[in-house]
């Protein structure tokens, strides 16, 4: 055995380096072997840890670029900037640069890995325990901020289930309660919310494949099927030696590639039925990270496909930062205001707020905290823009949540990010580190007089979370409950203080608004609806993918035109727009211009901006089960109407579409539908029955004749 | 203290600022149903069967936590409500046994509800919890109130011993790991005992009893 290594077990028996070292140790070899390693922030307090293990010597660039597996430099410039790495040689790395490292093993890896088991199965002090202590120790600054403890809770959560092998064992939970200063019962009521966290063991690759409509229509189903049959498993369950778990999900967010699924965090795209061992060994044919984007105007998307998303330098060749520079140095925040007012942009997370005005709210109220929120947690079946900017682009969006804090005078910004969108989520991270280096975060920013920090949170697996209220108690550590209103989020948002909350693509298009004026925007689309759109486009459509189009564009140009028109020539039956909680238009809509009132006479909805295009082989029956479905998987159950009335709209569809219904159904759908949004808290179970009171009104045949199984 | 001038199902009612519908309606002999509402709780309101119309406002209002503001009129007794309030009873007879509420089931019988309507689906049905010498839990009887979950935490006690397992329509009262009560920070305070508004909680010797004699 190298005689190194001999020096780690003493050091390690002589407790003079921590037992999180061999847990750090172990990781990366068992994630060698594997392919994969965890990137997120938490893994650079591992490596200081993990940098006094031989092995992981950095100090020379043979051992930097061989040191860890798929490890990005979204660990390692971190690393650089606290010094942590010390070797001459490191100051020659292009930082900007993205390296793959993978572990030098002196001998040969598997006896690295049984010398390894043997430490560890007689370490005194359990590694995986001086891991969570230096989780739990961790300096808060880590996240930029002072700010409640519970918030962290959902964070410390996420990064103890990756210490403790995908789950997190009870007295792993008493010990986050007990460092977080909360009651044990509050800390696992979070656990029990949202889907991602486990309490008990769970595979260790977990494999979960789409279950909504633009991945059903190009045959997920089957390849679940497949999975399942070739494991040996019903979904929702774990292989006895604890590899694989199936767990059933709701629209992953990647429609341009469907069927697609997740294992743990990895993508996998365009499955098919013989796309079963890349799933199993999760090692995908295709890059992580594809955009399949037109239109006829680039604004939001300008950069996409153009810069490398790792790099401020190209973000800033493109004219990025111009905006943020304008307006902390040319404009007061009230003129900010004015611009974005001037501009008539609208929210573009489905509510079509007037963004200029939410901020002239929030900007009035008295001096004292007040936060700026990025809602990144686009769930919406069929919903994939936002995805597409912050993979692609996430410098605009902090961009425009940068310039939303200086025109409201807030000094803390947040981005909530879907919890499946993990790779979305370490862009969110390394963006706002490039942006930290470079100085255009922290203490008065380049000496403008302005303070402002970000941090980027991660969801956990709930829909509701993209509610505004249900995401600031997200935020704040809690279950995702929505809240009463009034009163509302600008007066009394986050911890009870004025808050902004824009969605990704609201945001992404404020810098150009700011720097090319609010007169050039609303001159974009038609009188009543300024500006672009962008629309994710998907199910039966030759190019699904996000398209950016001024509004007035016909619905025939949006998916003829651009998206190439229906799959082998067929006619389009319905066109469910914005998503699940929308409603459905038909071909004798195609001709409508896409704008607000333009929709509204036809009673659509423009929402979060999708259309997924159904064509007329389409079993419908079995599209507005999959919605019924998702609305009472996702359901808080918070209010009795929308706890209770998802399942059950859920269960009459299921038994309409298995031939099963009874003569009042139909007039029972309608009813309910109208109950729901007449007396739910939240939009989720306000508009849980409008696609299928839609459908009802579109296709009276549809769900009418009930006795015929289709 | 200011007053407020209002139209309840077309009575004038002068009530100080601040007052809910559902407290200004009851100064004029008008009882707005209601589930969850418990007027020394914070108001979840979550059960929504107090729901009434507030004219110009687009939903129903929850009449336990909206105040009444000049010149607003309202009407707890329009189709509407009527409809929301019978299908949210329907809803929840589908869902847990009412047996021992007798005051929902005096709801449901007012707006002609039938508790078969939605019959057949997922039901919420527990074992009976019987792991302390105090008082037993039957969460098939709980409506999801939240009543115990305040009692013992903000609202009153201050001890945590439960909280929220899962969501939506499998959402139920669970205490940290569903561990049996003494061994949860409960103190056996009763609280939740007597707030609870159906047959959900109840002291182990009245339960004992009952048992007994049926």
């Amino acid at each position: 055995m190298d005689s190194r290594l001999e020096q780690f077990a003493a050091d390690l028996r002589a407790e003079e380096i921590s037992p999180a070292a061999l847990f750090w140790l172990r990781t990366f070899i068992k994630n060698v072997r594997n392919g994969v390693l965890r990137s997120d922030e938490w893994v650079e307090l591992g490596l200081t840890e993990g940098a006094t293990v031989p092995g992981l010597d950095a100090t020379d660039s043979a051992a930097r670029l061989t040191l860890l597996s798929d490890y990005d430099l979204f660990q390692a410039e971190r690393l650089k900037d606290q010094h942590q790495f010390t070797g001459p040689d490191l100051a020659t790395l292009d930082w900007n640069r993205k390296y793959n490292l993978s572990l030098r093993v002196t001998d040969n890896d598997s006896a690295l890995m049984a010398w390894v088991e043997t430490l560890w199965a007689e370490a005194g002090v359990s590694p995986q325990a001086a891991a969570l202590e230096k989780l739990l120790a961790a300096d808060h600054a880590i996240w930029g901020h002072n700010l409640p403890k519970r918030s962290l809770l959902p964070e410390i959560l996420h990064e103890a289930q990756a210490i403790y092998g995908g789950w997190l064992p009870r007295p792993v939970l008493t010990r986050i309660a007990q460092a977080l200063d909360l009651p044990l019962s509050d800390v696992y009521g979070v656990t029990e919310f949202f889907t991602m966290y486990y309490t008990k063991p769970v595979g260790r690759k977990i494999i979960r494949i789409c279950e909504d409509a633009p991945c059903a229509m190009r045959g997920s189903q089957k390849v679940q099927d497949m999975v399942c049959w070739h494991l040996g498993l019903d979904p929702g369950q774990t292989t006895e030696d604890g590899e694989f778990t199936i767990e059933p999900i709701r629209c992953l967010g990647l429609c341009d590639h469907a069927p697609a699924a997740l294992v743990n965090d990895t993508r996998h795209f365009d499955l098919a039925a013989d796309y079963i061992q890349p799933l199993l060994t999760n090692q995908p044919h295709h890059d992580q990270h594809s955009n399949k984007i037109g239109g006829l105007v680039k604004v939001a998307m300008a950069n996409i496909n153009v810069i490398d998303p790792y790099r401020l330098p190209e973000y800033q060749a493109q004219g990025g930062l111009a905006a943020l520079r304008k307006a902390l140095f040319d404009m007061t925040p009230e003129q900010v205001i004015e611009a974005v007012k001037a501009s008539k942009l609208v929210g573009r997370g489905g509510a079509a707020f007037p963004t200029g005005l939410k901020w002239q709210f929030t900007a009035a109220n008295p001096p004292g905290p007040r936060y700026i929120i990025c809602n990144a947690d686009e769930s919406e079946v069929g919903a994939f823009k936002d995805r597409t900017l912050m993979d692609a682009d996430p410098f605009r969006v902090l961009e425009g949540l940068l310039i939303a804090c200086y025109a409201v005078g807030a000094e803390q910004g947040f981005v909530y990010v879907r919890g499946e969108h993990r790779l979305s989520y370490e862009r969110f991270v390394h963006a706002v580190g490039q942006l930290q280096r470079a100085g255009w975060l922290g203490h008065n920013i380049k000496g403008s007089g302005f303070t402002c920090r970000l941090a980027v949170r991660r969801g956990a697996g709930a829909y509701v979370c993209g509610e505004e209220t249900a995401l600031m108690e997200a935020i704040e550590g809690k279950r995702g409950f929505p809240r009463l209103r009034p009163p509302y989020p600008t007066t009394h948002g986050l911890w009870g203080q004025p808050t902004v909350i824009n969605n990704v693509e609201t945001l992404a298009k404020v810098p150009s608004i700011i720097f090319h004026g609010g007169a050039w925007y609303s001159t974009l689309g038609t009188a009543d609806s300024a500006g672009t759109k962008l629309f994710a486009v998907s199910g039966s459509v030759r190019r699904p993918g996000v398209y950016e189009i001024p509004f007035g564009v016909t619905l025939r140009q949006l998916i003829y035109d651009l998206a190439g028109g229906i799959l082998n020539d067929r006619r389009v039956q319905g066109i469910l727009t914005g998503g699940a909680a929308g409603t459905f238009l038909t071909a004798d809509h195609l001709d409508t211009p896409i704008t607000f009132e333009d929709f509204k006479k036809v009673g659509g909805t423009i929402g979060a901006g999708t259309m997924m295009v159904f064509d007329d082989t389409v079993n419908m029956r079995e599209m507005l089960t999959r919605v019924g479905e998702f609305f009472a998987h996702e359901s808080c159950g918070k209010c009795y109407p929308c706890q209770i009335g998802t399942q059950r709209q859920a269960e009459i569809l299921h038994r309409i579409q298995h031939g099963h219904g009874r003569p009042d159904d139909i007039a029972t759908l309608l009813e309910l539908a109208q109950v729901m949004t007449d007396t739910s808290i939240c939009g989720l179970g306000q508009a849980a029955g409008w696609a299928v009171t839609d459908a009802i009104k579109r296709w009276p045949e549809l769900l009418g004749s009930m006795n015929d199984e289709r | 203290m200011a007053h407020i001038t209002l139209t309840i199902d077309n009575q004038s009612v002068t009530v100080p600022e601040g007052t809910t519908i559902l407290d200004a309606a009851a100064t004029v002999g008008i009882t707005i149903p209601a589930i969850c509402y418990h007027p020394s709780l914070t108001p979840p309101a979550i059960c929504r069967v107090c729901t009434v119309e507030v004219e110009g406002q687009r939903g129903l209002q929850p009449a336990c936590v909206m105040p009444v503001k000049a010149d607003m009129v309202v009407n707890t007794t329009s189709q509407r409500v009527q409809t929301g309030r019978r299908v949210i009873l329907e809803l929840l007879a589908s869902t847990v046994d009412l047996g021992e509420a007798p005051h929902i089931q005096h709801y449901m019988a007012d707006v002609q509800a039938n508790p078969q309507r939605f019959a057949g689906g997922v039901k919420r049905e527990f074992d009976v919890f019987e792991d302390n010498p105090f008082y037993i839990r039957d969460y098939s009887q709980c409506v999801m109130c939240w009543r115990c979950i305040q009692v013992c935490a903000e609202d009153v006690q201050h001890t945590f011993a439960l909280t929220w397992g899962e969501r939506g329509i499998h959402s139920h009262v669970a205490t940290f790991f569903d561990e049996d009560m003494p061994d949860t920070t409960c103190v056996f305070c009763g609280n939740c005992v007597g707030v609870c508004p159906t047959g959900a909680l109840k002291g182990l010797v009245e339960w004992q009893l009952e048992r007994e004699s049926s």
